[in-house]
C-alpha cells in the first residue's frame, strides 16, 4: 500500500502548490479542490482492508466532501464578487488591506 | 441522558429559522429573535453552573454509538467556554441591533450569526472529534460570509483570504483526526485519553498530533499561522469582530488544541515546551506588530494574536497554577477584547473614521464609550485591579514556579508593550485635541452602550471579586485538564 | 489494487494540467476529469458513500465554475507574469520540505505495519447526515449574504 501513500501525499502537495504558487483566484480553489480529493481519499486508503473500507472512514470521507463542496461553492461566489470590484482574478492586484 | 447539551444548538437554529421565516412580515423580528435566543443561551449555561461546577457531566447522546450519531456531553470546561460564548454573542446581538443599520439586509446577517453561535456552541459540546470538527466546519463557514458581509473591496479581500487559509486548516486537521482513528479504533475523547494512556507517541501518532497542531494553530492563528487574521477580524463589521477575537478563535482553534493536547495525548515535556514556546513567540511577536498600526481596530487584532499567546503560554506551563492563570486568562481576554472591538466600533460610527491620527479628544463628546474604553486598556494592559492583570499575574507566577523565568519574563516583557500600546489608542482617540470636523460628533445610541457598559461592569467586577470567580468558574474547569493530565 | 495507483495518478495528471493551462475553461473541464476519476477511485475502494458524495459535489461545483467564468473572463493572464524572487524562494522552500518529508519522516512513519483498520460500523447513516446539512445550510446562508449587490448604507 506503500506506493498509494505516496500518491495521495503527491496530490495534497500538488494542491498546496496551487495554492501558494498560483495567482489566479480560480486556481487557487482547483488546488484546493485537489487538497480536498486527496484527504478524502486518504480516508479511504486508510480504511481500506478485505474488500471494503472499515470503520468511520466512509462518513467522514462524505464530511470531507460535503465541507469543500461548501466552501468551495461560496469561494467561488466570493471570486466572482471580487472580479466585479476589482476587475480581475490575479490575486496580487488584490491588495487593498496591507500591514 | 438529558437534554439540555442539545438545546444549545436547537435555540440558535431555531432562532435562525424563525427569522428567515418572519423577516419580510415583520421587520425588526431579527433584533427580538436574536437577542432572545442570545439571552435564552446564557441563562441556559448559568443554570447548569451549580451541577456541573460540581464535577457532574452532563450527556446527551443520540444514534449510533461510535460517532455516526450526535454526542454531546457538558464538563466543566465545556461549561466555561459555553458561558464566555454566550456572554460575548449576548453583548454584540445587542449592539448590533443600532450598528447594523450601516449594512443593508440585517436578516441574512442575523441569520448567518445564529448558525456561526450554533457551530460555535457544538464545539465544546462535542464528546468525539468528529462532532467537534463538524462544529469548527459550520463556525468557519458562517463566519466566512460575516467577514465579508459588507460585500466591498476589502471585505471580499479579507474574506477570500481566511477561506483559503482555514480551508488549508481544516484539511490538516481530517488526516489528523483519521490517524488517530486509524491507530486507536476510536473518536469519543474520553475512550481515546485511555487508550492512548501509557503508550508514549509513536511515530504516526506524533505525524497526527503535528497534523492537528498545525490545523487548529491556523485557525487559532498562532504565529506563523497568523496571517489571515488581521485582515479579517479588522474588515469584519465591529460586533462580528468582536465575537471573533473574544469568543472565536479561542473556541474552534484553541479549545480542540486544549482537547487534544490536554485530553488526549498525554501531556509530555515536549508538548509543553512546544506549546509554550508557540505561545511566547505569538505574544511577542504580535505586541511588536501591533504597535506599529494606526489602523485602531488592525492594532487590536494585532493585540488578539499576543493574548492568544499569553493563554498557550498559560496553558503550556501544564502546572495547575499555569493551567487556571490560562483559562482565566482565556476568559478575561475575552470579555476585554470583545469590549474593545465594540468601542473602536462605535467611534468608528460616530465618526466614521477608525485611523488613529484622524480622531482625538473623544472623551468629552463620548463619554460611555471612553470611559469603558479605558477601562477595557487598563485590563489588557494589566493594571490593578482589573481582571488582566490577576491572570496575567497567575500566569507569570506560574512560570517562575516552574522554573522557566525566560518564560515569565517574555510575559512581563508583552504586558509592558501592550501598555504602551493601549496607551497609544487612548491618547489617540480619546485625549488631546478636539478636531475641528469632529465637532458634532454624539455619543452612540443607547442600545450599543448597554453592552459596553456591561462588559466594563465584568471586567471591574471579575477584577475585584476574582478569587471567587477563579473558585466558581475557573478552577472546576482547570480541575478536568488536571485529573486528565495526571 | 493496481487499479488504485492509476487512478491516483491520472487524478495528479489532470489535477496538474488544471493548474496550468492558460484557458481557465479548459481548466475546469480538466479538474472534471479529475473529479470523474476520483469517483471512479471511491467506488472502486467499495465506497457508495464518498462516491454519491463526490458525483454530487463535483455536479454542483463544476457548472458553478462554468458559471463564474461565464460572469468574468476565460482567461488566465496571470500564467505569464514572470514569478518574483519572493514566489521563488516559497517554491523553493517547499521543494526542500517534500524532499525531506519523503525521505526522512515518510518511511518512519510505518505506514506498512498498521496492523488491521477497524471494523465496519453498521447503523443508520440518516443522523450523521443530518450534520453535513447544517454545513450546507451555512454555506447557503453564505452565498445569499455575499450576492447582495449592495453592503453599505452610506451615510
Amino acid at each position: 500500500m506503500i506506493p498509494v501513500y505516496v500518491l495521495c501525499a503527491i496530490l495534497f502537495l500538488t494542491g498546496i502548490y496551487g495554492v501558494v504558487a498560483k495567482k489566479n483566484l480560480i486556481k487557487i480553489i482547483i488546488g484546493i479542490s485537489l487538497m480536498v480529493q486527496s484527504v478524502a481519499l486518504l480516508l479511504l486508503i486508510l480504511g481500506y482492508a478485505a474488500g471494503e473500507v472499515g470503520g468511520l472512514f466512509q462518513t467522514i470521507g462524505l464530511i470531507t466532501m460535503i465541507g469543500g463542496l461548501a466552501v468551495m461553492s461560496l469561494m467561488i461566489v466570493t471570486a466572482v464578487r471580487l472580479h466585479e470590484k476589482y476587475g480581475t482574478f490575479d490575486i496580487s492586484e488584490i491588495r487593498r488591506l496591507k500591514g | 441522558m438529558s437534554i439540555f447539551p442539545l438545546l444549545f444548538v436547537i435555540i440558535p437554529l431555531a432562532a435562525a429559522a424563525i427569522i428567515a421565516v418572519f423577516y419580510r412580515v415583520w421587520e425588526r423580528s431579527g433584533d427580538v429573535f436574536t437577542n432572545v435566543a442570545n439571552a435564552a443561551l446564557l441563562v441556559l449555561s448559568l443554570a447548569l453552573v451549580p451541577t456541573v461546577m460540581k464535577g457532574e457531566i452532563i450527556s446527551y447522546d443520540w444514534g449510533h454509538s461510535s460517532s455516526l450519531g450526535i454526542h454531546f456531553s457538558i464538563d466543566s470546561l465545556s461549561l466555561l467556554m459555553l458561558i464566555t460564548i454566550s456572554v460575548i454573542c449576548l453583548a454584540a446581538s445587542l449592539y448590533s441591533v443600532n450598528y447594523m443599520e450601516r449594512y443593508t439586509s440585517k436578516p441574512r446577517y442575523y441569520i448567518l450569526l445564529m448558525l456561526m453561535i450554533a457551530g460555535m456552541n457544538i464545539v465544546p459540546l462535542a464528546a468525539d472529534l468528529v462532532n467537534l470538527y463538524i462544529g469548527i466546519e459550520i463556525a468557519a463557514v458562517a463566519c466566512y460570509a460575516l467577514v465579508a458581509f459588507g460585500v466591498e473591496h476589502e471585505y471580499l479581500e479579507a474574506s477570500f483570504k481566511y477561506q483559503i487559509m482555514g480551508t488549508v486548516g481544516t484539511l490538516c486537521i481530517l488526516p489528523g483526526i483519521a490517524f488517530l482513528y486509524r491507530m486507536t479504533g476510536s473518536l469519543n475523547i474520553v475512550e481515546l485519553h485511555g487508550i492512548l494512556a501509557g503508550q508514549g507517541l509513536t511515530p504516526i501518532l506524533l505525524f497526527s498530533a503535528i497534523l492537528l497542531l498545525c490545523g487548529l494553530g491556523l485557525k487559532a492563528a498562532y504565529m506563523p499561522f497568523h496571517a489571515w487574521l488581521p485582515d479579517a477580524h479588522s474588515t469584519a463589521p465591529s460586533p462580528v469582530s468582536a465575537i471573533l477575537s473574544g469568543v472565536f478563535i479561542k473556541v474552534i482553534g484553541l479549545y480542540g488544541m486544549i482537547r487534544v493536547f490536554f485530553c488526549i495525548f498525554e501531556m509530555t515535556t515536549t508538548i509543553s515546551w512546544i506549546l509554550m514556546v508557540f505561545g511566547s513567540i505569538s505574544l511577542l511577536l504580535g505586541v511588536f506588530l501591533a504597535l506599529g498600526q494606526w489602523d485602531s481596530k488592525r492594532l487590536l487584532a494585532y493585540h488578539s494574536i499576543s493574548q492568544m499567546g499569553y493563554i498557550l503560554l498559560g496553558l503550556g506551563i501544564a502546572t495547575p497554577l499555569g493551567i487556571l492563570g490560562g483559562l482565566f486568562h482565556l476568559v478575561n481576554h475575552a470579555l476585554f477584547k470583545g469590549l474593545l472591538f465594540l468601542d473602536v466600533g462605535s467611534v468608528e460610527m460616530q465618526t466614521g473614521t477608525r485611523e488613529l491620527k484622524e480622531l482625538g479628544g473623544l472623551n468629552q463628546k463620548m463619554p460611555v464609550t471612553g470611559i469603558t474604553s479605558a477601562i477595557a486598556s487598563l485590563s489588557i494592559s494589566g493594571f490593578p485591579p482589573f481582571n488582566g492583570f490577576w491572570s496575567k499575574l497567575i500566569i507569570i507566577i506560574a512560570a517562575i514556579q516552574a522554573g522557566y523565568p525566560w518564560f515569565a519574563a517574555i510575559a512581563a516583557i508583552g504586558s509592558i508593550l501592550t501598555m504602551a500600546s493601549f496607551l497609544k489608542v487612548e491618547k489617540y482617540i480619546f485625549f488631546g485635541s478636539l478636531p475641528e470636523k469632529l465637532q458634532k460628533v454624539k455619543e452612540a445610541p443607547m442600545l450599543m452602550c448597554i453592552p459596553m457598559v456591561l462588559l466594563a461592569a465584568l471586567c471591574l467586577g471579575i477584577g475585584i471579586a476574582f478569587p471567587w470567580i477563579i473558585d466558581v468558574f475557573i478552577r472546576p474547569a482547570a480541575d478536568v485538564l488536571l485529573i486528565l493530565g495526571s | 489494487m493496481i487499479g488504485i495507483e492509476i487512478l491516483l495518478g491520472l487524478i495528479i495528471v489532470t489535477g496538474f494540467v488544471a493548474l496550468e493551462v492558460k484557458k481557465l475553461r479548459t481548466s475546469v473541464i480538466s479538474l472534471a476529469a479529475a473529479g470523474l476519476f476520483f469517483i471512479i477511485a471511491s467506488f472502486v475502494f467499495g465506497s457508495l458513500e464518498v462516491g454519491v458524495g463526490g458525483i454530487i459535489a463535483f455536479s454542483i461545483l463544476i457548472p458553478l465554475l462554468f458559471w463564474a467564468l461565464k460572469q468574468t473572463t476565460g482567461e488566465d493572464i496571470t500564467i505569464r507574469i514572470r514569478p518574483e524572487p519572493n514566489d521563488i524562494f516559497v517554491l523553493i522552500s517547499m521543494a526542500v520540505f517534500v524532499i525531506v518529508f519523503f525521505l526522512v519522516a515518510f518511511p518512519r512513519l510505518g505506514l506498512a505495519e498498521l496492523g488491521p483498520p477497524p471494523a465496519p460500523i453498521e447503523g443508520p447513516a440518516g443522523l450523521s447526515i443530518l450534520r453535513e446539512v447544517l454545513v450546507l445550510l451555512a454555506a447557503a446562508a453564505g452565498i445569499w449574504a455575499v450576492i447582495r449587490k449592495v453592503g453599505r448604507r452610506e451615510k
